[in-house]
């Protein structure tokens, strides 16, 4: 499975772990998400925006406009409640999946030839 | 024009949605592109150069758009519930029996009416609301024409069944009604076709369906008097028609691809207009079927011609210009 394809499925739970720490705007979450994943992760705008205004109607964030530190106007993303519960639930599946994965893969490692 | 205004300028055309949706969409994936642009100066990149890298980086606009379209375009289990509420209460007041009862039907009229201007009012209606809006529409539309086509003979008998006052109530609610909600309804067409045709052409639906059947029945029978006609239909036929229009409202929402969206409408518009005459009329007139099909068609479409025929008049203009100049030397 690619990068692009592994990314596509946990989107979601990468941007809502990132706002629960703090409310971000869209340029802002690339460059942390690039940063906090020693740049593994590097979203692209066809991929983050459609996505945060798929979170945002189904009420798992809010979009709100205010001002930067710098004083510039941009659209900060804050995580609801709901998202909060969901993400919850994702992290929990996340655990199980990545145990259960690790448990088969660390047996099997491939040991390089030669 | 720098790249990033191009950019921007392709993102504008390629997004249609609401105005206060699209301004608030291109406002932030504007925002995004000079924050890329302000990080490229800052490594040392020069402004123009900086601004082409930043939109080349963002990858292709009208991909960007498209992706955008579909997210505020698909519609969820919730709004799909709040599409079909209008036209399962009309058929819900046939089912019940209470469709001559005016306050029944009044009530109903009146409550799809506010909620629908309630929606709109706020600048951001939301996509669920334009099936609301459509029935809110047909209804005084189809008062309107019926008094056009029968002038002192359909309306006056159905005032004859109603003794003073309540014949004047009902003159003032009829006359109020339709004066307001076409009023309302010009207001609301004329902000949002240029940004939305194809909806609103779906809002004209039930529109189409009414107005189809009411011209036909005319044609095919001079005598056929609307309102005591519309009155004494079997209410199985009418229970059918609303719920083929919730159906195909609702199809219509799921389908996020608007090529699809067209096709749809064009198709079940046409069998909605024949299965309506064919349902409630005995005798109809099968070309009168066939040619207010493609009239109101037509009309419904007819927004989204305009780009179209303005550029072919232009071509023509321009080859009858060029061929003048010719012949001319």
């Amino acid at each position: 499975m690619s990068q692009q394809e592994m990314l596509k499925g946990n989107t979601e739970t990468l941007l809502l772990s990132l706002l629960l720490l703090e409310p971000m705007y869209g340029y802002q979450i690339v460059k942390e998400i690039n940063s906090r994943s020693s740049g593994y992760f590097d979203f692209k705008e066809g991929t983050l925006y459609p996505a945060l205004h798929r979170m945002e109607r189904e009420g798992l964030i809010e979009g709100r406009w205010q001002n930067t530190p710098g004083g510039m106007r941009r659209r900060y993303y804050y995580i609801t409640l709901k998202g909060r519960f969901v993400l919850s639930d994702r992290q929990a599946e996340w655990q199980r999946f990545s145990r259960a994965m690790n448990s088969v893969i660390a047996r099997s490692t491939v040991q390089p030839e030669g | 024009m720098a790249d990033s205004d191009k950019y921007v300028s392709a993102l504008s055309r390629n997004i249609r949605l609401q105005p206060a949706r699209k301004k608030e969409i291109i406002s932030e994936l504007e925002d995004h592109l000079e924050d890329k642009t302000n990080e490229l100066i800052d490594l040392g990149v020069r402004q123009e150069t900086a601004k082409s890298l930043a939109a080349e980086q963002m990858g292709d606009p009208a991909t960007l758009a498209g992706l955008m379209q579909d997210v505020h375009t698909v519609v969820g289990r919730k709004e799909l519930g709040l599409v079909v509420i209008p036209h399962f209460l009309l058929a819900g007041l046939v089912a019940l029996g209470l469709c001559d009862n005016i306050a029944a039907v009044v009530l109903t009229l009146g409550f799809v009416g506010i909620v629908t201007w309630l929606n709109w009012r706020r600048g951001f209606p939301g996509i669920w609301s334009y099936s609301w809006l459509g029935v809110s529409v047909a209804a005084p539309a189809v008062v309107l024409l019926m008094l056009v086509i029968g002038p002192g003979k359909s309306f006056q008998n159905l005032m004859a069944q109603t003794s003073y006052p309540a014949s004047l109530t009902l003159v003032a609610l009829f006359g109020g009604y339709v004066a307001v909600a076409l009023w309302v309804v010009t207001r609301v067409v004329r902000g949002k076709v240029g940004h939305d045709w194809l909806l609103v052409a779906l809002s004209g639906l039930p529109l189409l369906g009414l107005t189809a059947w009411v011209l036909v029945a005319q044609w095919s029978d001079p005598s056929w008097q609307p309102p005591m006609a519309l009155l004494g239909l079997p209410g199985a036929s009418w229970i059918v028609a609303f719920l083929s229009m919730a159906t195909v409202t609702a199809a219509y929402m799921k389908f996020g691809r608007r090529h699809a969206r067209i096709g749809q409408f064009l198709v079940s518009a046409a069998i909605l207009v024949t299965g309506a005459c064919a349902m409630l009329l005995v005798n109809y007139h099968p070309t009168a079927v066939r040619l207010t099909i493609v009239a109101l068609i037509v009309i419904m479409l007819a927004p989204a011609l305009r780009k179209p025929l303005a550029s072919s008049l232009r071509m023509m203009q321009q080859v009858l210009h060029t061929t003048v100049h010719l012949v001319g030397r």
